[in-house]
């Protein structure tokens, strides 16, 4: 079932929500909750829509689901756990849980700084220097946000640029930008798309929020959206196993460079 | 009787999934609609899926993600071995503590017949 980039968009926009409750659970445990949940919205849709599925058919189904909230409140999951006190610190001093305080804000620094370190290694790999982005060194506080990639003018389209990939996933929803799900060297490395609707790839050209192969004739989707300020682009795989076997396209995540001029680099192009 | 009753139902969510995955694979949100049949459970999705994730995470469970057609992969879930032996037990615990009860109620906690 090939759902409208908008349905897609209120899906990825609940997950997103639902998200935000579930700090308590491990990466892992969050990353299952959320793609049971995306199923269950789909399988749900296919259900009971027999031709494409309408925008109140959607809401219907997510307001027939728990709200958001449900999953850090059902007294299932640790987050409710993790508000209780335990007894032997009810009784603490002061001057001993302030101790303790200092301690674990000091290991939240320094694995904040371990993040941004690793955050700036992985970025030198790129053939653009791109602003590091401290917004990301808190994990599963993000917000996905859909950001709009048609019906505005070419020239305006959020798609133009260059983006750098980063991951390889198997949904929006499992990206997550702290932990990249794709361990190997990734085929593609970068995407640019021009005004006039070329990219710097010659089979590849791009309209609205499609990218358009010139020899299998084929489409892929493009969808931006915006996590803890800092957007994404993901752009759906049409691999071999999407066009023969019709399997369900994984999606390349790209980020957006934000050029700088490197000094260096400049003034070697001149002098050679 | 409803603190009671929530916590009963709380108590048995672990053991009524398991008891359903011994009839063999499923996913999430076929559990869940399976679950729904039994009204007492008063089953939901915010429930269903952290317990799965748990159940998982603790050994009880495999999943193995295979394509569906209405969208993204499905992550279909089974018992491993240590989940069988779970759920063999739990069944023991739950047929002897249904018998205790039931004698309880009848005035002979001693096991007279």
């Amino acid at each position: 079932m090939n759902l409208p980039i908008e349905l897609k968009a209120r899906i990825s926009e609940h997950i997103s929500h639902v998200r935000d409750h579930l700090n308590a659970f491990a990466s892992d445990e969050q990353r299952e909750i959320l793609d049971s949940i995306e199923t269950h919205i789909h399988d749900a849709l296919a259900i009971r829509s027999e031709e494409d599925p309408t925008r109140e058919q959607l809401e219907i189904i997510i307001a027939e689901m728990d709200p958001p909230e449900s999953y850090g409140s059902n007294g299932f999951g640790p987050e409710q756990k993790s508000k209780t006190i335990p007894p032997s610190q009810q009784n603490e001093s002061p001057g001993r849980r302030w101790g303790k305080t200092n301690t674990i804000i000091l290991l939240a620094v320094i694995a904040l700084i371990i993040v941004a370190i690793i955050h700036l290694q992985a970025e030198s790999t790129a053939d653009q220097v791109i602003e590091s982005d401290q917004a990301e060194a808190a994990p599963y506080e993000d917000r996905l946000k859909p950001a709009t990639t048609k019906a505005l003018a070419a020239d305006q389209s959020p798609i133009i640029g260059k983006w750098t990939a980063i991951d390889f996933v198997s949904s929006v929803s499992e990206f997550n930008p702290t932990h990249t799900n794709w361990e190997g060297e990734l085929e593609l490395k970068s995407i640019q798309f021009f005004v006039d609707g070329k990219t710097d790839k010659p089979w590849w050209t791009w309209k609205d929020n499609r990218l358009l192969h010139s020899v299998d004739q084929s489409e892929a989707e493009l969808l931006i959206v915006t996590v803890n300020q800092s957007e994404y682009l993901f752009m759906e795989w049409i691999s071999g196993d999407v066009l023969i076997n019709k399997e369900k396209p994984q999606y390349y995540v790209f980020k957006r460079n934000t050029y700088k001029v490197d000094q260096n680099i400049t003034r070697k192009s001149l002098h050679e | 009787m409803s603190t009671w009753v929530t916590q009963l139902r709380k108590g048995l969510m672990e053991f009524c999934i398991l008891n359903l995955l011994q009839h063999g694979e499923s996913y999430g949100y076929e559990i869940l609609q399976s679950l729904q049949q039994v009204e007492e459970l008063v089953v939901t999705d915010s429930t269903v899926y952290p317990i799965l994730s748990r159940l998982r995470k603790d050994g009880y469970l495999k999943v193995q993600v295979k394509p569906s057609t209405s969208g993204p992969p499905r992550r279909y879930f089974s018992l491993t071995a240590l989940g069988q032996q779970r759920v063999l037990e739990m069944n023991i615990y739950w047929n002897n503590l249904q018998s205790a009860i039931e004698k309880l109620k009848q005035g002979k906690p001693n096991g007279e017949s």
